[in-house]
């Protein structure tokens, strides 16, 4: 890309790092092509579809939106992240059972939205999970099987006292 | 987590990019192409080694345009280098003059168009019942164009090393790419290698359209003699690749003094692009389902493709038959206001009788009316459309109305085997042969080979949990193995129906040799099964008697219930109730999760916005959110499953795309009381359904 350069520090999965790039390059670009991290997918590009959602200081944000500029001292984690963290365990279980029926595109985008909805509440209801998937689309259209593996999870948590 | 084509590009590989045409139609009179830096290529038309057309499941076009461009975006040049940036400036500097060419729109498709294919079906005297007729019912129907927004791309790496070509793709037809692939670059089989990358739910989009970008990544690499990664970005996928047809469907009906059908003539147009296939499945689909499944003593049927000049049409889900039963279904809800009749009573008094002649739905009737009924029952149809209606009749005018407008309907489909064969015969005739492996190896664990790739429906659990019954085996020791040509069988085309009514015989004849085998041998074992698709379709030709004639055909009633805000037309779809017919079912919670997910997309296709790729300026309408519902726009959908334990499983997920447009449209006239005539129903149709 033309133009200055920028260098930037910021948090990527619990790590300090250290970035030169143009201050328009994307988030997501950065991590697929700079640190390799291809669990971030890019669908739509503008923003709509939640494949490359990325938790940025514990809010989801759609990596393909953020521009570099903005990233400076933040944290950002990526699927790769969330997906190392002991607390998502049963959401990554349960995701590797509907795994099956589905194309698996659009789940890196949605364990992010349900990670970062999982971080302020959780034990969330029906209603709360579709909310929090509402930025996602799922050309499979597996969103009640999401939604109910999400409270399943929720459920063996609560009955084997697991917090 | 799974790899896509995007997450396979080596870093040091060349970027492909392909230079279109910004014009819509013309004849080229100059095409230069700027000096190219070092490390850079480029491919024309006239650069292709062997064949330049390529041709999947009956739909052809050129990789490239030569003398001609015939639709705004059609390839030209092929570029390929190592920096991203310097491609697209070597773009932006070709420069192309053309005699241009006024296009033909394709808003009025009963316009004067050259015509393509026509295909006639006519049975009884239908002049003469029209003549006779006491009342003649009329109406014209729209399908638009359907887009299939698959998560990922069209894309494809190629690797080139002077002898052999290794070819990484996102295609449901490996075996068919590989064909391709072989008669344009004019190379033997044995020296191209198609591995096939995980797909993203594709509805029937990643065959020509993959094949496609799959060649001009193989001209590329072959031409440089390096790898090559060509990625098509979300906006030039969704503006110029291949697209479902747009119907136009005239219903004319006569009707004797009892309101009873006594002749229907039915006109279809089908849109066919600029490159409109000759001998097209969807518009033959569209013929033979041209009067849902209905009795009728009179009848005549006229397909017509024509030329227009919008990007090429390709497969998708259900095509053609899909429009066609939308248009029945719709023009039926008339013919049951003029008999006074609900739906339901309508649809069971005209059902098409067991063992009559009437086209290709003969002997039918049990399993329709048993889904019918059930459908019925569980959405407590004939309660809702008795009350729904009555609360119409007070209702003077729309505007009288200060609460929501609801309304419910009904539909009746069926998915034909013989037609899902005739579709799969057609994708190429010399391929006429399915073949499945099965191995075992040592440790019980045991491993299919099939060409299938899995693209979202479940396949591959399907088979896993079909071996693990018959073998009795725990599911986590059965792997399907990555399907690249030099290792698996071709098996043919991916589509849920053939995998099912072609691949999942296979796999049990191959469990039972295998079975047999286990007592005499010891691992590994390895068993093959292959079948001709001729022979599949014998005796679906009629010749069986002893079997009910439509045993094969798998039937479904949808009824789908909305609400409708009465100023803004907003509709929320309150809930969708599917019956259908499934055969012995493999695995109950595959096919249910199966028919959700394409009840889902078909829902979005009846009442999201329709897909317009451009304006004559060039710009984009439309984006993927309205295409696909999101998770907070999903309803309460119930699939009851009809299993019939004689008869193997029936291909069944062109269903809900059958069902679900139509029920959603009779649904929305009861809430409105308008007649709308097409599909997507936005605010904006009901809006001008309103002004008329």
């Amino acid at each position: 890309m033309p133009g200055n350069v920028i260098k930037l520090r910021f948090t990527l999965n619990e790590k300090q790092v250290l970035l030169q790039c143009h201050p328009g390059t994307r988030l997501l670009d950065i991590l697929r092509h700079d640190f390799g991290l291809e669990g971030t997918r890019e669908g739509c590009s503008q923003g709509e579809c939640g494949a490359c959602l990325v938790l940025m200081n514990g809010l989801s944000v759609n990596s393909c939106l953020v521009p570099a500029f903005a990233l400076a001292d933040s944290e950002i984690l990526s699927i790769e992240g969330i997906l190392s963290l002991k607390s998502f365990t049963d959401i990554r279980k349960s995701f590797a059972d509907i795994q099956a029926y589905r194309c698996g595109f659009c789940s890196s985008g949605m364990q992010v939205a349900l990670a970062a909805l999982l971080l302020t509440k959780r034990e969330p209801n029906a209603d709360e999970i579709r909310r929090a998937l509402s930025g996602n689309l799922c050309a499979c259209g597996s969103y009640n099987g999401v939604v109910e593996a999400v409270l399943q999870s929720s459920s063996r948590k609560r009955r084997y006292g697991r917090r | 987590m799974q790899t896509f084509i995007h997450d396979i590009g080596p870093k040091r590989a060349l970027r492909g990019i392909v230079y279109r045409s910004p014009f819509r139609k013309g004849k080229i009179t100059r095409l230069r192409v700027p000096a190219l830096p070092k490390g850079y290529s480029c491919v024309q038309a006239r650069d292709i080694p062997g064949k330049s057309i390529l041709t999947c499941a009956g739909y052809s076009l050129p990789i490239l345009g030569k003398s001609e461009v015939r639709y705004l975006g059609e390839p030209l040049i092929l570029f390929c280098g190592p920096d991203p940036e310097v491609l697209a400036e070597i773009c932006a500097s070709v420069e192309l003059k053309l005699k241009e060419e006024s296009p033909v729109e394709y808003k009025d498709l009963s316009g004067p168009y050259r015509e393509g294919q026509i295909i006639n079906v006519a049975y009884g005297d239908v002049d003469l019942a029209f003549n006779l007729a006491d009342q003649i019912v009329e109406g014209e129907y729209r399908t638009a164009r359907r887009e299939h927004f698959y998560p990922d791309t069209q894309g494809a790496v190629a690797d080139w090393d002077g002898k052999n070509l290794s070819l990484y793709a996102a295609t449901q037809d490996p075996f068919g790419l590989r064909s391709a692939i072989c008669r344009c670059l004019d190379l033997a089989p044995r020296k191209v290698r198609v591995i096939a990358v995980p797909v993203g739910n594709s509805m029937e989009g990643k065959l020509l359209s993959s094949f496609l970008v799959a060649a001009q990544a193989s001209l590329l690499a072959y031409t440089a003699a390096k790898q090559v990664v060509l990625i098509y970005n979300r906006e030039e996928d969704l503006l110029f690749s291949p697209k479902s047809p747009e119907f136009l469907i005239r219903q004319q009906t006569a009707l004797d003094r009892e309101g009873g059908a006594i002749a229907v003539r039915v006109q279809i147009f089908m849109d066919g692009g600029c490159y409109p296939p000759k001998d097209c499945e969807a518009l033959r689909q569209a013929v033979h389902s041209a009067w849902g499944a209905y009795r009728v003593p009179n009848m005549e049927v006229t397909g017509r493709t024509l030329v227009t000049d919008f990007p090429p049409i390709g497969s998708f889900r259900a095509s053609g038959r899909a429009q066609a039963i939308f248009a029945a279904e719709l023009h039926s809800s008339r013919l049951e206001e003029i008999a006074q009749l609900d739906p339901y009573t309508w649809k069971k008094e005209n059902l098409v009788e067991t063992g009559r002649k009437e086209g290709r739905n003969k002997g039918l009737r049990p399993m329709a009316l048993t889904v019918l009924e059930e459908a019925t029952r569980i959405s407590d149809f004939t309660r809702k459309y008795s009350a729904y209606s009555a609360v119409k009749k007070r209702r003077k005018t729309i505007d009288q109305a200060a609460y929501p407008l609801r309304g419910i309907g009904m539909s009746l489909a069926s998915q034909d085997a013989e037609g899902i064969l005739e579709c799969l015969h057609s994708i190429e005739e010399t391929r006429n042969t399915c073949t499945l492996k099965l191995v075992l190896e040592r440790g019980k664990r045991v491993r299919i080979f099939t060409s299938f790739v899995d693209c979202g429906m479940g396949i591959h659990a399907l088979f896993i949990h079909r071996v693990a019954l018959l073998l009795d085996l725990d599911p986590s020791k059965i792997s399907v193995q990555p399907v690249d040509t030099q290792e698996v069988p071709d098996t043919g085309p991916t589509t849920l129906a053939r995998a099912v009514t072609v691949g999942l015989p296979l796999l049990e004849q191959c469990c039972q040799n295998l079975q047999k085998k286990r007592k005499t041998a010891t691992a590994p074992i390895e068993v093959r099964r292959s079948v001709s698709l001729d022979k599949l379709r014998a005796p679906r030709r009629g010749k069986d008697k002893s079997r009910d004639g439509g045993a094969e055909s798998a039937w479904a009633a949808t009824v789908v219930e909305v609400e409708l805000d009465p100023v803004s037309f907003q509709s929320i779809c309150r809930g969708v109730w599917l019956v259908v017919e499934t055969g012995t079912i493999a695995h109950r919670k595959v096919t249910l999760q199966i028919l959700e997910g394409e009840t889902l997309r078909a829902l979005g296709s009846s009442q999201l916005q329709e897909y317009r790729g451009t304006t004559s300026d060039g710009r984009k309408l439309c984006s993927n959110t309205d295409l696909i519902p999101g998770a907070e726009q999903v309803p309460e959908i119930q699939v009851h499953l009809l299993e019939t334990q004689e008869g193997p499983m029936k291909g069944y997920e062109q269903l809900p795309h059958l069902g679900v447009p139509p029920a959603y449209a009779a649904a929305v006239c009861q809430a409105t009381g308008l007649y709308v005539d097409q599909v997507p129903i936005t605010e904006e149709v009901i809006q001008q359904c309103l002004e008329m």
